[in-house]
């Protein structure tokens, strides 16, 4: 069985306990939630903390509720939880959706959605263990300094591979990051970067406390749908979010999509504004903003999955996820 | 029922559900698998492997390693230096690699320490210095080798001047292939590549070793073959065989995984010999991928070919079996690849050239179904191919040519029981086959296959000629039955299968019986869990002893009662007097009676297998096997056409297991064989990068992440169907069910895709993109491929009449506005009730709705090669007619959903559309297209689409030379081509020399009564050389027959102003007609006996 490196388990039981241990140890610590995103990659060797500081036992990370305008979900909600939660089932669906999608239930009742929004980047030739990264020689996201995807590239295009983000991006939610300079708020669409090797904008020193996400209009229509090859376990080949508003007339009012999957960072569609507002989302539609999603998004060979299918797939999934869009 | 029969029913286990006798146990957590196990003291081992795929070992040094505190022991390949390997003529492995890494993963050193991150700690300090070599990562690349010094063979060459790359080449023939392929009126010819996979069983491999004071070396292991594992050990660490144990805890999973020695049991027994204390190695998943032993990847050619009534004639197979770096069980494997393909079909002709090669990625060995199943993915869908070809139902087609019981196969392996046919029958009734086989619509379609496979081998691997399988019952007074078992309980159920044989036997409750298993120091040798033989043989040393002791038994209570011993009965925890079953006592007490008579109760009993029943050649014992299994299976599938994405929505499962000793376990086995050929056929692939992806020869990704096996989400809906031929030589008439109900999951389902969708998947695994790719090659915008498979109405030949070869595939070209067209006239033509009118009727009423449509000449030129052109927006004299009469054939077929895709609809119109067009119904290039119409009748006349009625109406004997086409060559591009050029010559001398009729225009008017509406009219050619200038389709008006046609002049579909008799009377070029009846029934494909050669049609006919 692969070995975990030895580390120090550090339970605090409040928030300001653990930002504390997380400064008094540095570098040589990493905050565990639910911990299957890092486990397996400490087996593999790609992260070797000292220190392992949990949350689990921070009560202010917990929660979900509506309040002001805003579902407020403590990052330390579990999968599991988020996906059969009453409020986030019936205000969310589409995020409950895209929570219960991720792996398999004995992994949602562990995986967190803070978890889920700080998972790492996913590559094939990184997620692997120590021994057959040495043979085939350590790719720039750990231990070398090529791209085994692109060859030549000395940028990380490891693909960012969680289920919930583009649905929060589309509903416009925002995290709030626990640093040593106090709290901030910083929306899912800027949380991401496009950089493999570190995708998100949280410090080291940040915890991901809370997910907020604006009470959702009534006229709000999203969908989610994710491209994997087996019912369950799977990470995606592909994720797709939309959102669209509609008027009374049943013209389109606003319309966002993100694609993941890809790159390091959620791919916010654009164009699809002049495309949408003011149309009927018709076949004609559907097709043309499938068409306009195809020519943005170029999937690599950063999973080993035809990458030409992946990318016509872009356009099947995006017409089949507007085609879900429910419709008062 | 007499009672003696009464109380026997009631009482037997045989052939009812039974609970398995370890299921509580492994389903409560309390069954010990060897990772269990911790001794005293006890080390962990870890083996250090090859970063390389292929290199010189140069130096190991293992000073560092061994100076880490914890660290008792550090080995490398001269520590133990002796070669071993599962089949004795082929030992080409070391426990750890001796000079020479040959795969990503090849064991280089051990160490053992007080713990798995110490050892690991002390991996890392091992210093290796390698040399590498050129790889071989294709059997192509290391057939291509030299063996050179900078670029050495893999294995050394056994002699002198051989490609040490080949580990072996079978090429055998029975009977005259050539001369029975040569003579088939139907052949087939096909690639098919089976891409390698693996057996994630979800134990890893997991051994212990421990050494004590006397010398004695005992080792725990998951293995398969405890026996042979015994043997090796010996052998490698030279010890006293009997001075070795071998124990088998249970065993999480092994499906032939686990079926031969591996590194890591050599490797506990010398460390633990080195230290003096237990030590322990447990696999990380990686290394079960590395250590491997899975399926072979085929790359495999096939030619079959049959007769026209349906009746196989030969088979011709080449394979290349890419081996991995060691040999492995492959000698077998090589074998198997051509030997077992024999049955269940009677095959006249059969020869096969099989060569397995090595290559330096990790070994492939036997997996469930070992060696057959690539070839009979191959087989059976070429089985689908011939099928279509011959317009026979797949199933009839296989029922047509069934072996029989009974027989000697051309291969001469003696057949016994064999109940193929129930299992066809059983799979065509239970899902339905008939309403659903080319009937469903587009996107779903379902497939089937048959197979055979072996019940363990007559022949062990060593040679020998003691019993294969043997088993020793002890019986206590207190009633319980001690079954001392060496067989290799796997998860298989063979542990309870012994308890039901004893149970039934002795007359036992279930509970009275313990199975003490997996050890050999105290029971007999069973040569372990492999080639499906445990039933049958262990099954029958079983009933050996126990009946052994049930003679004691009775006798000792027989003479108790004052009876005949043959009248005792022991069942349901009693004996029992035969005659009076009110008389009866405990079965403790009647065990009482038999120890008190005969002393301490105990018994041997063994198998071994028949050894004078296999075919007089070089190999010809492999394969041979006491009796084999039968499998059938129907698949249906759902195809998406976007994504490619196949769902397997259900498979049926038939399979001839001889007799179901526990129907619950047979299901089981059967569903478990069903899913891992299903998951194969949809998901795994066991592949390795190249160089161009950073590194040749590493695995492409060693965990069950990105290995994909279909979770129970993705499992389709099996259905098992028992089957029992009871064998005359198996327990109880049993045999196999564990390997041989996996082969038919993978061609059933290929077969199902095509019904599907129309595609052929001949390369595994059919995974979406695959899937995807092969759908847009087939339906590209302009040329379509759709076999068959989409034509109803074909399926079923015109009793009596000349069934002979239809294409696979229609290649036909068409304009999304010719779908539309093809769709509206098909709705049109069903709201107006066409299909309820006789075919000419039908045809007359659809060619006026085409009144208008353009003339244009040529259309059918196309640039490129012939294919089928669907122009229905344009159109000529000819293509005029050969629409309607298409368009009205799919008006008329149920089967035909005019709401169906495009690509479907234009593709069964493009097939209908060949069927009139091209000789024989059957596209083969521009000659093949009957140009000369007089051809054109009499072609579809023969095969039954039009009767030709000329000289029934009276027509006047027409000869004359057709020679236009060759006479004027300028007038056909196609003809620059000088074999085309010959072609047509050919054709037209013997188009010159053949009857023709024509009614002369002066008695048209007359013979009009004759002419119906709908019929095909040519118009006769004054033109020297030229038989037909002109065509249309009758129609009457006001009682006289009129043209319906497409002529140059008026540049539009159109009615004759005039009645016909007067039209031709006033063209000067046309000087009487041909007239051809429209017939009902899709008609009937004519054999190959039509002559090779061409035929063209002349341009400028038209009027």
């Amino acid at each position: 069985m692969l070995r975990l490196p030895p580390f120090r388990y550090h339970r605090p039981d409040s928030l300001d306990e653990a930002r504390e241990l997380l400064d008094r140890h540095g570098e040589e610590a990493m905050v565990i939630a639910g911990g299957t995103d890092l486990v397996p990659n400490m087996k593999h060797r790609l992260f070797e903390p000292s220190h392992l500081i949990s949350l689990r036992g921070l009560p202010e990370l917990t929660g979900v509720e509506e309040r002001k305008g805003w579902i407020d979900i403590g990052a330390l909600e579990t999968l599991s939880a988020l996906s059969t939660h009453p409020v986030v089932r019936l205000r969310l669906p589409s995020l409950a959706r895209a929570a219960g999608l991720v792996a398999g239930p004995q992994i949602r009742n562990s995986a967190t959605l803070g978890g889920n929004l700080c998972l790492d980047t996913r590559c094939t030739y990184y997620n692997q263990t120590e021994f057959w990264r040495k043979a085939l020689g350590c790719c720039l996201k750990k231990d070398g300094s090529v791209c085994h995807v692109t060859r030549v590239g000395k940028k990380c295009v490891a693909a960012h591979s969680a289920d919930t983000p583009p649905v929060l991006m589309v509903l416009g939610a925002e995290v709030e990051l626990s640093g040593p300079a106090g709290t901030r708020q910083v929306p899912v669409r800027d949380f991401f970067v496009t950089d493999g090797i570190r995708n998100t904008v949280r410090e080291p020193g940040e915890i991901l406390t809370r997910v907020r996400v604006p009470a959702p209009s009534a006229s709000l229509a999203t969908a989610y749908r994710k491209l994997r090859v087996r019912g369950a376990i799977d990470f995606p080949l592909l994720s797709i979010a939309v959102g669209a508003t509609f008027r009374e007339d049943g013209t389109v009012g606003t319309m966002s999509g993100v694609v993941s999957g890809l790159g390091a960072r959620p791919r916010d569609l654009t164009g699809w504004t002049e495309l949408a507002v003011g149309s009927l989302l018709d076949q004609e539609l559907i097709e043309a903003l499938a068409d306009r999603a195809h020519a943005q998004c170029h999937p690599l060979e950063n999973m080993i999955v035809d990458p030409d299918w992946r990318r016509e797939m872009v356009r099947v999934e995006v017409a089949r996820a507007l085609g879900e869009l429910p419709r008062a | 029922m007499s009672d003696r029969a009464k109380a026997k029913s009631e009482q037997h286990l045989i052939g009812k559900p039974q609970r398995k006798i370890d299921g509580l146990a492994k389903s409560t957590g309390e069954a010990r698998y060897t990772d269990d196990i911790a001794l005293p003291g006890m080390l962990h081992g870890k083996i250090l492997r090859s970063p390389h795929p292929h290199a010189r070992i140069v130096s190991i040094d293992l000073e560092a390693a061994l100076a880490i505190p914890g660290v008792h022991a550090a080995i490398s390949g001269k520590d133990l230096p002796v070669r071993y390997g599962i089949i004795p003529w082929t030992p080409d492995e070391y426990p750890l690699c001796v000079e020479r890494v040959r795969y990503i993963g090849d064991g280089v050193a051990a160490v053992a320490a007080v713990d798995e991150d110490t050892a690991n700690q002390a991996l890392e300090a091992i210093r290796v210095e390698y040399e590498e070599l050129p790889a071989f990562l294709t059997p192509e690349d290391a057939l291509g080798a030299n063996g050179s010094d900078d670029a050495p063979f893999i294995h050394p060459a056994r002699k002198e001047g051989r490609n040490g790359n080949v580990t072996k080449r079978v090429e055998l023939e029975f009977g005259d292939v050539d001369s029975a392929l040569a003579g088939s009126d139907v052949t087939v010819e096909g690639d098919y590549f089976f891409e390698g996979t693996t057996h994630t069983p979800i134990e890893p491999h997991c051994a212990i070793g421990q050494f004590d004071g006397t010398g004695k070396l005992t080792v725990w292991s998951a293995t398969q073959v405890p026996h042979y594992l015994h043997r090796e050990l010996a052998r490698v660490l030279d010890l006293d065989p009997a001075r070795v144990r071998v124990l088998q805890p249970l065993v999480g999973g092994a499906f032939g995984g686990k079926s031969e020695p591996f590194d890591l049991e050599f490797c506990v027994a010398k460390l633990a010999m080195l230290t003096g204390r237990p030590v322990k190695i447990l696999y990380t998943r990686e290394e079960v991928f590395y250590a491997h032993r899975g399926r072979h990847p085929f790359d495999m050619h096939y030619v079959t070919g049959a007769t026209r009534d349906g009746m196989l004639t030969g088979v011709d197979a080449r394979i290349v079996l890419d081996g991995g770096a060691y040999a492995s069980f492959g000698l077998v494997t090589t074998y198997y690849s051509g030997q077992l393909l024999a049955a269940p079909y009677h095959i006249p002709a059969y020869r096969f050239d099989s060569t397995r090669v090595y290559t330096n990625k990790p070994a492939c060995g036997p997996k469930r179904g070992h060696g057959s199943v690539q070839p009979r993915f191959a087989f059976e869908v070429q089985l689908d191919k011939l099928a279509e070809k011959l317009e026979l139902d797949p199933i009839e087609f296989r029922r047509r040519n069934f072996m029989g019981a009974h027989r000697r196969t051309v291969n001469e392996l003696r057949v016994t029981s064999n109940g193929f046919l129930e299992c066809l029958e059983a799979v065509e009734r239970a899902s339905d086959w008939k309403e659903k086989f080319r009937k469903l619509p587009m996107g779903r379609g379902v497939g089937v296959a048959g197979s055979c496979y072996i019940s363990g081998t007559n022949y062990p691997i060593y040679p020998n000629d003691m019993p294969q399988s043997a088993i020793q019952i002890q019986l206590d007074r207190s009633g319980r039955v001690a079954v001392f078992s060496g067989a290799s309980e796997i998860g298989q159920g063979c542990d309870s299968m012994v308890a039901y044989v004893a149970a039934e036997e002795l007359g036992v409750p279930l509970e009275y019986v313990r199975v003490l298993r997996g050890d050999t120091d105290f029971t007999p040798v069973d040569l372990g869990a492999y080639s499906s033989r445990v039933t049958f043989m262990l099954g029958n040393a079983c009933i050996d002893a126990a009946r052994k002791l049930r003679r004691k038994v009775q006798e000792a209570v027989a003479e108790h009662w004052g009876c005949r011993p043959a009248q005792v009965l022991l069942a349901g925890g009693r004996a029992l007097y035969g005659p009076d079953t009110e008389r009866q006592i405990p079965v403790d007490e009647a065990f009482q009676l038999a120890e008190t008579r005969f002393g301490t109760l105990g018994a041997t009993g063994w198998y071994n297998t028949p050894k004078d029943v296999h075919g007089d050649y070089r190999g010809g014992t492999i394969g041979a096997s006491p009796a084999y299994s039968f499998t059938a299976h129907v698949a249906e599938v759902e195809v998406d056409e976007e994504t490619g994405v196949v769902t397997v929505d259900k498979i049926w499962v038939a399979h001839d297991c001889g007799r179901a000793l526990n129907p619950v376990l047979v299901e089981g086995q059967m569903e478990g064989s069903a899913y891992m050929g299903f998951a194969e056929a949809l998901m795994e692939e066991h592949v390795f990068k190249g160089s161009e992806q950073g590194r040749a020869g590493l695995h492409n990704a060693p965990s069950l992440l990105d290995y994909r096996i279909p979770t129970s989400l993705d499992t389709p809906e099996l259905e098992s169907l028992i089957v029992e031929s009871i064998d005359p030589e198996g327990p109880y008439g049993a045999k196999e069910a564990g390997e041989g109900p996996l082969h038919p999951s993978i061609p059933a389902i290929a077969n199902a895709i095509y019904d599907a969708v129309g595609v052929r998947m001949d390369r595994l695994p059919f995974s979406a993109p695959r899937v995807w790719r092969a759908l847009r090659r087939g339906r590209g915008v302009v040329t379509g491929l759709l076999l068959l498979a989409a034509l109803a109405g074909c399926a079923d030949p015109v009793p009596g009449a000349d069934a002979g070869p239809a294409r696979d595939t229609v290649v036909y070209s068409a304009t999304p506005e010719d779908a539309s067209i093809i769709r509206a006239k098909v709705v049109w033509g069903r709201e107006e009730g066409l299909d309820t009118l006789a075919v000419g009727e039908a045809m007359a009423s659809l060619g006026l709705t085409f009144l208008g449509t353009p003339y244009r000449p040529g259309t059918l030129e196309a640039p490129g090669e012939e294919r089928v052109v669907v122009n229905l927006r344009e159109l000529d004299c000819v293509t005029f007619v050969e629409t309607v009469a298409a368009l009205t054939e799919l008006i008329r077929d149920p089967s035909v959903d005019p709401e169906a895709d495009a690509a479907r609809l234009e593709a069964r119109f493009a097939r209908a559309l060949e069927a009139r067009r091209y000789r024989g119904g059957e596209l083969d290039g521009y000659p093949s297209r009957l140009h000369y119409f007089s051809e054109w009748i009499r072609d579809n006349h023969e095969r039954g689409r039009v009767h030709d009625l000329t000289a029934e109406l009276g027509g006047d004997a027409y000869p004359g030379p057709v020679d236009f086409m060759s006479t004027h060559p300028e007038a056909y591009r196609q003809l620059a081509d000088p074999d085309v050029l010959t072609a047509v010559v050919a054709m037209e001398a013997r188009e010159s020399a053949r009857p023709r009729f024509r009614i002369p225009e002066d008695r048209i008017q007359g013979v009009e009564a004759g002419i119906q509406a709908g019929d095909i009219i040519a118009a006769t050619s004054a033109i020297e050389g030229l038989d037909v200038a002109h065509t249309g389709i009758a129609v009457r008006v006001n009682g006289r027959v009129h043209l319906l046609h497409a002529p140059l002049v008026g540049e539009e579909v159109q009615l004759s102003a005039v009645p016909l008799a007067d039209r031709i009377k006033g063209i000067p070029g046309q000087d009487g007609i041909m007239v051809a009846r429209p017939l009902d029934g899709a008609g009937v494909t004519r054999g190959n006996g039509s002559e090779p050669g061409g035929t063209a049609r002349p341009t400028g006919q038209e009027d």
